[in-house]
């Protein structure tokens, strides 16, 4: 694939004490792709993407966004550049409503509180399906909203490079096939990259798939490639 | 905006008519309570907006009464641009108690802001050859005169108070919702998401400072202008404790609160201790009975029960 990258590491590394979560990942995405990244529980798939959003600082390593080194940029300022995070461990706003949730993400983008915030914000929530709950708190919401309620900010931010960890936890079987569709239709103007431990979510959506173990990359390619891969096939069943 | 907007002006409209049926001495009450409320308005844009819970908030009052007061004794200024002169240090002062306080965060931030607080009162007591420390100064009546006005006199008084506190009413409301305002409540419900979603939380946490600072310096130079006395003990601990009982009082995070709470306030002791000796006892157990039952304050019950459209 010839796309330019719009995000790449080089020696990405980081280590907790003597812990080596991250070690000198190198990784490219290109413009437009859906990228899963999966692999076993404590691989450092959430300590990788929080250093690519600025959550957490590299030990050692460089991040490059859109051809620019933002190593060293806080996160607030990644998220600035295009970037948009949503949380593994659900984070809203428990005590506004649902509609002052996504508004807080569009209003950075948009800067005033204009009529075109009403509007973006009720087609961030109609296209999660939370359109009719827009005034309820969003504390109250069950779990599975609140994760799709995770996913409207994302929206909202109308992000460049939009980072999902692991969003369909929680969510029915319903809400999945609504979530696939829904990252389908994001994908023709955002790149995606995905956490996620469903197969069959990382299957019907990434167009390539990077698997990490022990805070390296182990493989990557199509997901027929990574299907027949006798490392991950290890990686996962501890062979 | 179309119920708030209502409520928040009647209770304006309400103390402009106040004025004239007020018998004289809660007329002089009211006029007190309003300044403080203003106090307590600028401690709620930190604590109950932002969610920085400051235990230092005196160093701003002082800031601003101290400002004002040596400059109409040191530079013999009039009062008016004295006044703004009380505004400004508080402004700077704050500004830097936010480049430095925000470094720490939580119960960090508390002993800091504690600690600050401490240095500035005996700050007032080692220049007491200017400051007249403990015993502090009065600022002459003559002097308390603006455009032919004499602000001691209780009618005028009255309004200079009403002024400031509209001002600050009218301008808490537009903050709250503007941009701004909705930043600073996100960082206050979740600094980590705020970040996370493009805001410098650091930023916005500074401006929140900086304006808090500035309307309690406001109030504290007010003071000193309305009631013509500038001491020392209006930069101890109990002035920076009182915002925040008002402020808990009334409903943090409501424009309302503050003022309810320091009313509450004002005639709890007032009433009190017209029954009792022992009048800070039944203080103390209303105080303890409105954290058990009313951890909102008396506006939060209103906003969960009534009207969950309260700013």
């Amino acid at each position: 694939m010839a796309a330019v990258n719009l995000l790449s590491t080089r020696d990405l590394s980081r280590n907790f004490g003597g812990l080596q979560a991250v070690q000198n990942v190198d990784f490219d995405l290109p413009q437009g792709e859906i990228r899963a990244l999966i692999g076993p529980n404590g691989a450092g798939k959430t300590t990788f993407v929080s250093m690519l959003c600025g959550r957490i600082p590299a030990s050692s390593g460089t991040v490059t966004f859109q051809g620019q080194d933002v190593t060293t940029l806080p996160a607030h300022k990644r998220i600035s550049l295009g970037m948009a995070y949503t949380f593994q461990i659900t984070s809203i706003f428990g005590n506004l409503t649902v509609f002052e949730n996504v508004a807080l993400a569009v209003q950075h983008r948009l800067g005033r509180a204009t009529k075109q915030l009403q509007t973006e914000v009720t087609t961030a929530l109609t296209r999660v399906g939370l359109d009719r709950r827009a005034d309820q708190v969003a504390g109250d919401l069950a779990y599975g909203h609140q994760r799709l309620l995770e996913i409207a900010m994302g929206l909202g931010q109308e992000p460049k490079l939009l980072i999902l960890d692991e969003p369909t936890q929680g969510l029915s079987d319903g809400e999945i096939s609504e979530f696939i569709q829904l990252i389908r239709e994001v994908s023709s103007n955002t790149t995606v990259l995905l956490i996620e431990h469903n197969i069959n979510v990382v299957m019907a959506l990434a167009d390539r798939i990077t698997v990490l173990n022990f805070g390296e990359i182990i493989a990557e390619g199509t997901p027929d490639e990574i299907h027949a891969n006798p490392a991950v096939q290890a990686a996962y069943l501890g062979g | 905006m179309k119920k708030s907007l209502p409520l928040h002006l009647g209770l304006i409209a309400l103390l402009i008519a106040l004025q004239f049926i007020l018998p004289v001495y809660h007329h002089g009450v009211l006029a007190r309570v309003m300044v403080m409320a203003t106090y307590a308005m600028g401690y709620n844009i930190m604590f109950g907006y932002t969610g920085l819970l400051s235990l230092g908030h005196a160093m701003f009052f002082a800031a601003g009464m101290y400002g004002m007061g040596l400059s109409v004794t040191q530079l013999d200024m009039s009062i008016g641009p004295a006044f703004g002169m009380g505004i400004l240090a508080s402004l700077l002062f704050s500004l830097l108690v936010g480049l430095l306080a925000l470094r720490t965060i939580g119960v960090a931030f508390m002993i800091v802001t504690l600690m600050f607080s401490q240095t500035i009162f005996l700050t007032i007591l080692y220049f007491g050859s200017v400051t007249r420390g403990d015993e502090g100064f009065v600022i002459q009546q003559s002097v308390r005169q603006i455009a032919g006005l004499d602000l001691s006199d209780p009618t005028i008084r009255y309004f200079a108070a009403l002024t400031l506190f509209t001002t600050v009413l009218l301008g808490i409301l537009w903050l709250v919702r503007a941009p701004t305002g909705r930043v600073l409540i996100a960082i206050r419900e979740n600094e980590e998401r705020a970040k996370m979603l493009g805001y410098d939380t650091w930023r916005h946490k500074l401006a929140a400072v900086v304006m808090s600072g500035t309307v309690s310096g406001a109030a504290g130079a007010a003071y000193g202008v309305l009631f013509g006395y500038v001491g020392a003990s209006f930069a101890q601990v109990p002035y920076s404790i009182f915002p925040l009982l008002w402020v808990l009082l009334g409903g943090a995070g409501t424009v309302i609160g503050p003022f309810i709470g320091t009313l509450f306030m004002f005639y709890l002791i007032d009433l009190s201790s017209g029954i009792t000796d022992a009048y800070m006892l039944v203080v103390g157990v209303v105080l303890v009975l409105l954290t058990m039952f009313a951890r909102n304050g008396l506006m939060g019950i209103v906003r969960e029960r009534w009207a969950k459209w309260l700013p």
